[in-house]
């Protein structure tokens, strides 16, 4: 009996990982990539897979040391999609050239905007010219054993290049099947111990990595990357055979997967998961005598050119269906290229471009057959009307945006978990601010502020900005204010810890070493809660997350939190000053002070979270009171670099109080509380010395 | 055969200013109960609701708008005088 267990799209990547003994995975998470993550991590924790975890600051940063990582020789793997993938593109580009076999998941996501985080394929296929091996695989049984494939192909030494997995966003990422598990001793035989030699950082094997080559020499990488990319489709054929003679499992030829073609007249040309819908409408097709079949490219890059110039001797009629779109062309790029490979052949078939499921839009089995029979009757003779179609077909009607304002700015109806302190901090900035200003928001928990989608809670302007974007898209409003008189408008950027505070933190401290005339209310929950719970700089020691996990080799968070206030004093700038949403008196009279100020101004409010610190949603504010009362949270400003504690509880009370009313600390032992209480005995002692100075000393 | 066809209006870019929320009472399981007798109007459970749904009657006592009111449950906490009760909506 094979073993087999239930598992989604993304546990089954990470098993595929933990079987093929990666020893570096670089993480951070964006849905619905982060699952996979999460459960490397939790595998880490508990003792059942060896590997270092890196979870870092943001996508550029992750997969850099993905790089960094892979460049030492070592089995590296990292996973991303959507605004993620375009964020670390810079280093996604990189990798190619460099001809490192970094394995990185995709869990297809569209990319902004419009935003969501429904599927599409807009992510993987804008790096397709790169120089990544790109496997789109159809459900998590696929899923698993392409990630054993593509370690074993990226690493062949007659290919050297990175692997990209690709695997539909929720349609396989977070569906349940039933998989089966390979057997360990299997795949280590399937797939060896790795040697990389052609580039390597190793003390005893000294080279350098270069760059700015003379033009000839640069392009001479480029066509060497570009005919070895291509000749990769034989080793892509050849472990698609190896791992079907081992494992039983086979996927097409590795390079496409022909479905039901036997005398068919058309194809339907599908990728990734939506070649489910097409299995059936062809089947159902098949029995009523229609002469269809279907054709899934599972490998896009290097794209299969012999296979699809012979499916011009067999099929009269090739419907191309993309989940991608070239804006301005009007085309995906499956059938542009698809079209492009038929061009020099005497006898081509008619290729019909359908452009669907943009965005999550499903690709129900009717619109397969809709598709089919445009096919079939192409083939009978019947001509083109559209060389495009778009299905759904749209009709719309553009409106004019006609602003009303209104006497209220603060509407209800939030879909902010119940108990979520962001909202107050929120909605009382707000109340003290007023209307005549220009909020800005990055995507986090505060995306949720304004609830149905298409409606808003606010009757004032509310921007926003890309996660690590929000203090220079906040600068940029500003300074387009001030081009045209009008910088009396104050502008406030409302954010979490790990939008502003980590990934965004480039454009925070640039913003803050400029002095842009802007307000910053960084809204602290300890976590990327928005994701589910992961970790972020600001998280405390200790804390349970979920990429933090707590098992037999992990005990939560290991290093301090990020001292995002006096990272921030340190910049120099007017006004410093910490919160919390226990003490809104003293929140809003910050703020007001802050109004008044002009330069950069930056307020830290702590924002207990009931999901990601796991406590009651009642206990919201009393965590809050009782962060302040054991010093676990200390308000205090700073205003021209003058340091002033704004609550100074005579005695402070026993940390524990506050640790152990919260799930995320309820492992901590004895010594460990010990350890946080004499660590916020010496921080408070600190802050009263710094008070008495009204500086900060060392 | 037809295909399917969507027809919206929209604006050139996705903005809004249709203003509305979702009613989340359906994510309730607990809802509070103002026992205005023991009140001493001090407006803390307004204050505290994170939704910005408990509202001051013209006789200067509080109730929530249970249309939005997700049952937190921080105005019984933050109470001064515990005159909010948490009771079981079913």
């Amino acid at each position: 009996m094979p073993n087999r267990e239930a598992l989604t799209g993304n546990q089954a990547v990470a098993v595929g990982v933990k079987l093929s003994r990666a020893k570096v995975i670089t993480s951070y998470p964006i849905t619905p990539q982060t699952t996979i993550v999460e459960e490397l991590a939790d595998m880490i924790a508990a003792g059942e897979l060896e590997a270092e975890y890196v979870p870092s600051e943001g996508e550029h940063g992750m997969v850099g040391e993905a790089i960094g990582a892979a460049l030492t020789g070592v089995r590296t793997f990292t996973s991303t999609c959507a605004q993620g993938f375009l964020f670390g593109y810079e280093n996604i580009a990189w990798i190619p050239g460099v001809r490192l076999p970094v394995v990185m998941a995709v869990t297809n996501r569209s990319t902004a905007m419009p935003l969501d985080m429904y599927c599409d394929h807009s992510d993987s296929m804008s790096a397709r010219d790169q120089g990544w091996i790109q496997l789109y695989v159809e459900n998590a049984q696929e899923a698993l054993d392409t990630i054993i494939q593509a370690y074993r192909i990226g690493e062949d030494q007659r290919v050297l290049f990175p692997v990209m997995v690709c695997l539909d966003g929720f349609f396989v990422s977070h569906t349940t099947e039933m998989v089966n598990l390979p057997a360990q001793e299997e795949v280590d035989e399937f797939l060896p111990p790795y040697e990389q030699k052609h580039i390597i950082l190793d003390p005893e094997r000294p080279m350098e990595i270069v760059g700015i080559l003379p033009p000839e020499r640069d392009m001479a990488y480029e066509f060497l990357k570009s005919s070895d990319l291509e000749k990769a489709q034989g080793v892509i054929k050849e472990m698609n055979q190896k791992f079907g003679e081992k494992f039983g499992r086979y996927y097409g030829n590795g390079l496409i997967e022909k479905i039901n073609c036997e005398g068919a007249e058309v194809a339907i040309i599908t990728l990734g998961s939506m070649t489910g819908n097409g299995r059936i409408a062809v089947e159902e097709m098949r029995a009523e005598g229609k002469k269809v079949g279907l054709i899934r490219m599972r490998t896009f890059r290097p794209f299969p050119k012999e296979e699809i110039r012979a499916l011009a001797e067999e099929f009269k009629v090739l419907a191309v269906i993309d989940r991608n779109l070239s804006k301005g062309l009007n085309e995906g790029a499956l059938f542009t290229e698809i079209k492009s490979i038929l061009y020099p052949l005497e006898k081509r078939p008619n290729v019909l471009g359908f452009i669907s499921g943009l965005h999550g839009v499903e690709i129900f089995v009717s619109d397969f057959k809709y598709m089919a029979e445009k096919a079939l009757a192409v083939a009978g003779g019947a001509e083109i009307e559209e060389e495009v179609e778009w299905i759904p077909r749209f009709e719309l009607e553009i409106q004019e945006v006609k602003p009303v304002k209104q006497e209220r700015i603060y509407y209800p109806g939030t879909t902010t978990c119940p108990g979520c302190a962001m909202a107050l901090i929120f909605r009382h900035g707000l109340d003290i601010i007023g209307r005549d200003i220009i909020p800005l928001r990055t995507a986090g928990c505060q995306a949720w502020q304004s609830s149905i989608p298409g409606k808003t809670l606010l009757n004032i302007p509310l921007g926003r900005s890309v996660l690590p974007g929000g203090a220079a898209c906040a600068t940029g409003v500003f300074r387009g204010l001030k081009a045209q008189g009008k910088d009396q408008t104050p502008v406030v950027l409302f954010g979490g810890d790990g939008s502003i505070g980590d990934m965004g933190f480039l454009a925070l401290s640039g913003a803050a070493e400029r002095n842009e005339n802007i307000i910053v209310i960084l809204y602290d929950n300890e976590a990327y809660a928005n994701t589910g719970l992961q970790r972020s700089g600001t998280t405390p020691p200790w804390a349970w997350t979920s990429t933090t996990p707590v098992g037999a080799v992990w005990r939560g968070k290991v290093r301090p939190k990020k001292d995002l206030p006096m990272i921030m004093a340190a910049h120099q700038v007017p006004y410093v000053a910490t919160a919390s949403v226990a003490y809104l008196k003293d929140y809003e009279q910050k703020v007001k002070k802050a109004l008044d100020i002009r330069g950069f101004r930056y307020l830290h409010v702590l924002s207990p979270c009931p999901a990601s610190w796991r406590y009651p949603s009642e206990k919201t504010v009393e965590l809050g009171r009782l962060a302040v009362q054991t010093g676990m949270w200390m308000l205090y400003e700073m205003e021209d670099g003058k340091f002033k504690l704004s609550v100074r509880p005579s005695k402070l009370k026993p940390v524990k109080e506050y640790l152990l009313a919260q799930g995320r600390f309820n492992h901590l032992s004895e010594e460990e509380l010990a350890s946080i209480q004499e660590e916020a005995n010496r921080r408070w002692d600190q802050m009263l010395a710094w008070d008495q100075k009204g500086e900060i000393t060392p | 055969m037809k295909s399917r066809v969507l027809k919206f209006q929209i604006h050139l870019a996705p903005v809004t200013v249709d203003l509305g929320g979702t009613k989340t009472m359906a994510w309730r399981t607990i809802k509070p109960i103002f026992h205005d007798e023991k009140c001493s109007q001090c407006g803390l459970c307004a204050t505290f609701c994170p939704e910005g749904v408990i509202f001051q009657k013209e006789d200067g006592f509080f109730y929530p708008d249970y249309e939005y009111c997700k049952g937190c449950g921080i105005c019984a906490v933050e109470c001064a005088k515990k005159c909010i009760e948490m009771a079981r909506e079913i």
